[in-house]
């Protein structure tokens, strides 16, 4: 009964009810996960990969459709341009131009870092899981970067493929911008820290430009991702998600 | 003191057979006490020295923390002062350069994720043969060579043969993409599917362009002339480098053999124990029968007036002189032939050569010459001898003198 | 006659016989036993890879060790299994579903085998349900329980409980996911085994690939003696000729390696032992010989035949061997009885070896005819160590040995 002490210093958008409160959160949860989605979306942008030696900078071009089509075009540096990356559902492929090659990324792969960063093929792959395979709960109320936040924990549901223990995230009211999130390990200890900052506008919203995630126990990792143009919900369609188009990809 | 050495020395040679006698039960002691030691040490370090020429070298040196986590952005820059204070080392004997990763490799629809080995092919055939394990193709020729060497495993999953194409992708250096494709120029076989599965090898310069580390290696390993004193060498080669590079020994490195050796070795000191008691009692033995020779000699000495404590002390200096020259006489006599078979091992016959062969490594027994045998079995036997001598001195004390004078 | 003479020479002297008795009961327990040893050794280190690893035979679909590729399966293994098992021979069989996966924490992550078993069949072949050091095997009824390697729980530093995911590839080719509990932890002998090597029921991985139900990848056969392999792989080969069959010595090559070494090593071994033993018998009867020269004089002297002499000193000296060589045999017997019942930890001896884990204990064994053999030998070592002696003895000039020295 802890639980209904937050209800009502949240908005008339919550019933008095557990079941509805949960649901509730999942639906700020969906929101926001909306919200960086969109039904599709096209945007450049660059990532920067900062370890304790030396930094590198990738620039790409990425198309989404729901959450089960992906596609990015590296566009810079040299080395790397032109190579592009297909997630469909649950497989990804990888073409490489210089020795024209597409090759199936193998689930013994999935762990590698994607691009040296410190997402994994896996975080491309399942980007869809925080709606789905957790359930949500709000903790309460808390103000971050000058905007009033949900602040909601996500448990993993039993039989979800996660290895979080479990997720706490910071959502802005009404913008649902996720500012921040922390992901803690089974000991409970926190390994993973995502802030996203920089509100700008593109196209129809307001979001957030700078997304930084932080490996806490390592020091002096970080991957900071950029958006720099970002359209959403343009007439994109499945079949543009195609191992055809990777090649053609201009 | 020295009037009683004296004594001691002139008792062992009045009865020269006798003292003979005893001293060939502790020559034989040790003889094969030694013998059975180094030929247990032989073995292991003939397993050692065949197990890491083919992976870490009995020392590697590579970047600091690249132990730990094995990604080509923890490779260094392979430089000359580095391979200096290699060659000026006089225990070094060889070393072959690397540069390690992992890959997808693949076909068609087939993809496998493989180890991909950059090797410099002069100094690593020098130091592993691996020319020797090519069963269709050829080996490097130059060091520049562009193909790419597979085991049979793999061509056979990958359905590839000589002359086709492989393509490999991964990750190089800070996270740039590695892709590459590259002619089968050469099929390997291993006797360890492990290998033949998941191993290739390029070139060296190639494997730095693919990874992006021109120029970089991920670990030098190093052979030695003598494995014994790995752990001065390693200390002296760091001492030269500075801290950003990391020297290991193998042990560190290669825990499966060691605990293999280690419980190999259990069972050898078992049967080392089981030999001492044999030996010992054979000491132990013939001792006993000299004393009761010497039963009436006893008495008349303490009849004669005699300190019995300064005949005990004389038995115990007997004891130790005899002790004493059957082990170095033992050495002595079991040198030569240890250095015979070091040089001229024996040779495994039947399915334990037919095995070894397999895994390229030489089915030999070869005799180590390790001092620290010597000398280890030295004071065992000279333990064993003095606890024998013991008997006597128990003996010396308690008995009567009258009676054995009238028997 | 001249037996009872030296029967009474044995039991006149009680000290010396004893010595040689002693050099003889010992030398001989030291052969059986180290003998005994080296092959409970052996034993132990093929018994503990075959019954952990690899059974005494595997069968699988001829592609399938390349590259444990899931679409290369067994049909209808459990009916291969079940026809298996009727035959007299075989103890055990069980059928896996193997496959490369890779295993995440949030920390980090590890490619690794999923081993997807019926946990009753698999418990007969395989000894790691013995092998836990932590927590239960299969004991809970939940979906999705694994159990793992001590090396990989370090690894991705899980616990009991903890939660793993798995990455896996489906019938079609797809990424599948599945979250997993660790309900065990265990250690085997190999380290690289226990890094590998993930035990998940087989429901639980049948629901998440759509792998066909009654195929498998691997069938292992646990047999009642390790000399049936090679007939029941013959067997099995031409019955099941679509199929792979491998004898244990094919799939661990290193395996025999180490036990061809052992076998060598015990010949020399027990060798060296004997002739330790021979030097310890000669010269104790050299001491006993000299000891009595005065007394052989004597019977030289007062005209006893030195053939007769030769005889005696030669039967004094089968006397004393076979006393010996009885009571050798009895000890060995029974010091091998005791130690093959509790067995020798040689964790205790050498630092790290108990890293090994439960084959650190070695239980000696020797078959009855290396008794009999060992036996012969030390009796005819025992007797030509007499015979120097005693050719010592006939050539004494009478005048001198009673003279004394």
């Amino acid at each position: 009964m802890k639980k209904l002490l937050f209800i009502p210093l949240l908005s008339i958008f919550f019933s008095y009810s557990t079941t509805n409160a949960q649901t509730d959160a999942t639906d700020i949860v969906r929101k926001a996960n909306e919200l960086m989605t969109g039904r599709s979306s096209e945007s450049t942008s660059s990532m920067t990969v900062v370890r304790p030696a030396w930094t590198r900078n990738v620039e790409m071009k990425t198309w989404s459709l729901g959450n089960d089509y992906y596609m990015v075009q590296i566009t810079a540096p040299a080395q790397d341009k032109g190579q592009v990356f297909l997630k469909r559902f649950n497989e990804m492929w990888n073409w490489i131009p210089t020795i024209s090659r597409i090759i199936k990324i193998p689930p013994s792969m999935m762990g590698q870092n994607w691009m040296g960063s410190d997402f994994t093929n896996n975080d491309l792959v399942k980007a869809n899981s925080i709606v789905d395979d957790y359930t949500h709960k709000i903790l309460g109320n808390e103000t971050l970067e000058g905007y009033d936040c949900f602040k909601i924990e996500l448990t993993p549901k039993p039989d979800a493929a996660v290895v979080w223990e479990k997720i706490i995230t910071w959502i802005a009211k009404d913008k649902y911008f996720m500012l921040k999130s922390e992901f803690y390990d089974e000991d409970g200890e926190l390994v993973l820290m995502e802030t996203q900052s920089d509100i700008r506008h593109f196209d129809d919203r307001d979001i957030p430009a700078k997304v930084v995630m932080t490996p806490v126990k390592e020091t002096g990792k970080q991957t900071i991702l950029e958006f720099k143009q970002l359209k959403f919900n343009m007439s994109l369609n499945a079949d543009f998600f195609s191992q055809q188009n990777m090649k053609n990809l201009r | 003191m020295k009037q009683l050495s004296i004594l001691a020395w002139r008792n062992l040679w009045r009865n020269r057979r006798r003292t003979l006698i005893t001293l060939g039960s502790v020559l034989m002691a040790v003889v094969l006490a030694i013998a059975i030691r180094s030929l247990q040490k032989g073995v292991y370090s003939n397993m050692i020295g065949n197990a890491v020429r083919f992976s870490t070298g009995y020392i590697q040196v590579h970047a600091k923390g690249y132990w730990d986590d094995q990604t080509i952005s923890n490779s260094f820059m392979a430089n000359a002062d580095v391979e200096k204070s290699i060659l000026q080392d006089q225990n070094i004997s060889s070393y072959v350069p690397r540069l390690e990763s992992f890959a997808l490799a693949s076909s068609g629809p087939h993809t496998k994720a493989v180890g991909v080995v950059g090797i410099d092919a002069m100094k690593e055939d020098k130091m592993n043969g691996l020319s020797g394990k090519i069963v269709q193709g050829k080996y490097f020729i130059e060091p520049r060579d562009q193909g790419i060497l597979i085991g049979d495993g793999l061509a056979k999953y990958l359905q590839l043969n000589l002359g086709d194409t492989i393509v490999l992708l991964g990750q190089g250096y800070h996270g740039s993409t590695a892709a590459g494709q590259y002619p089968i120029q050469g099929i390997f076989h291993y006797p360890l599917d492990q290998l033949n599965n998941n191993m290739v090898f390029l070139s060296l310069p190639d494997a730095q362009l693919l990874f992006s580390a021109q120029g970089r290696l991920t670990s030098i390993s190093i052979m030695l002339n003598q494995p014994n004193k790995i752990t001065s060498t390693k200390n002296i080669l760091q001492n030269n480098l500075d801290s950003t590079y990391e020297v290991m020994e193998w042990p560190v490195m290669n825990k499966a053999l060691v605990q293999e050796i280690q419980g190999d070795n259990a069972g050898g000191i078992i049967m080392l124990a089981i030999l001492y008691v044999v030996v010992a009692f054979g000491v132990f033995g013939t001792i006993l029968m000299m004393t009761m020779e010497r039963k009436k000699e006893f008495a008349v000495m303490i009849a004669i007036g005699m300190r019995r404590f300064k005949l005990t002390f004389i038995v115990v200096l007997e004891t130790i002189f005899i002790g004493w020259m059957g082990i170095a006489s033992g050495s002595l006599l079991i040198l030569p032939v240890l250095i015979y078979f070091h040089q001229h091992p024996l040779l495994l016959t039947g399915a334990a050569a037919e095995a070894y062969q397999k895994f390229g490594i030489e089915p030999i027994m070869p005799a180590s010459l390790d001092p620290s045998i010597f000398l280890y079995q030295g004071i065992i036997v000279l333990c064993i001898a003095i606890v024998s001598a013991f008997y006597p001195l128990w003996y010396i004390n308690r008995f009567p003198v009258a009676e054995t004078l009238k028997d | 006659m001249l037996i009872q003479i030296a029967w009474r020479n044995v039991w006149r002297n009680k000290t010396r016989s004893l010595v040689i008795i002693v050099a003889v009961i010992l030398g001989l327990w030291g052969g059986i036993f180290s003998d005994a040893f080296m092959q409970g050794m052996a034993k132990q280190q093929i018994y503990s890879g075959i019954h952990t690893e690899t059974g005494h035979i595997q069968l699988n679909d001829p592609g399938f060790l390349l590259n444990h590729d899931m679409q290369m399966h067994i049909d209808h293994a459990d009916s291969i299994t079940s026809s298996i098992k009727k035959m007299p021979e075989v103890k055990a069989v069980s059928s896996v579903i193997q496959l490369t996966a890779m295993a995440s924490t949030a920390t980090s992550s590890a490619g690794i085998m999923v081993n997807a078993i019926d946990t009753v069949d698999q418990a007969q072949v395989s000894d790691v349900s013995k092998l836990l050091i932590e927590g239960d095997y299969f004991k809970d009824d939940h979906n999705n329980l694994a159990v793992i390697g001590q090396q990989l729980a370090d690894k991705l530093k899980l616990k009991l409980h903890s939660r793993i995911v798995l990455t896996l590839q489906t019938m079609t080719g797809d990424i599948i996911y599945g979250a997993f509990k660790v309900e065990g932890i265990y250690r085997t002998h190999n380290s690289d085994f226990d890094q590998q090597m993930l035990y998940i029921r087989k429901n639980d991985l049948l629901s998440l690939t759509g792998f066909p139900v009654g195929s498998a990848s691997i069938i292992t056969v646990l047999l009642n003696k390790d000399s049936d392999t090679k007939n029941v792989a013959d067997v099995l080969t031409k019955q099941f000729s679509t199929l792979e069959v491998q004898r244990w010595e094919q799939l661990s090559p290193m395996q025999q390696v180490l036990s061809s070494t052992m076998t060598q090593m015990t010949i020399i071994f027990v060798g060296i032992i004997l002739i330790a033993l021979a030097f310890g018998i000669i010269n104790t009867m050299l001491m006993a010989v000299m000891d009595r020269t005065r007394e052989i004089g004597m019977l030289l002297s007062i005209g006893m035949q030195p053939s007769k002499v030769f005889g005696m000193i030669v039967m004094e000296t089968v006397f004393l061997s076979l006393t010996g060589a009885i009571m050798g045999v009895l000890i060995s017997i029974s010091t091998i009885y005791w130690f093959g019942k509790t067995g020798i930890n040689l964790s205790m001896i050498a630092e790290g070896a108990n890293a090994m884990g439960y084959s650190s204990i070695v239980y000696p064994t020797l078959s009855a005819d290396f008794y009999l053999e060992l036996a012969m030998m030390v009796i005819v070592i025992a007797v030509i160590a007499g015979l120097f002696p005693a050719r010592k003895a006939i050539r004494l000039k009478p005048a001198d040995a009673v003279r004394g020295d």
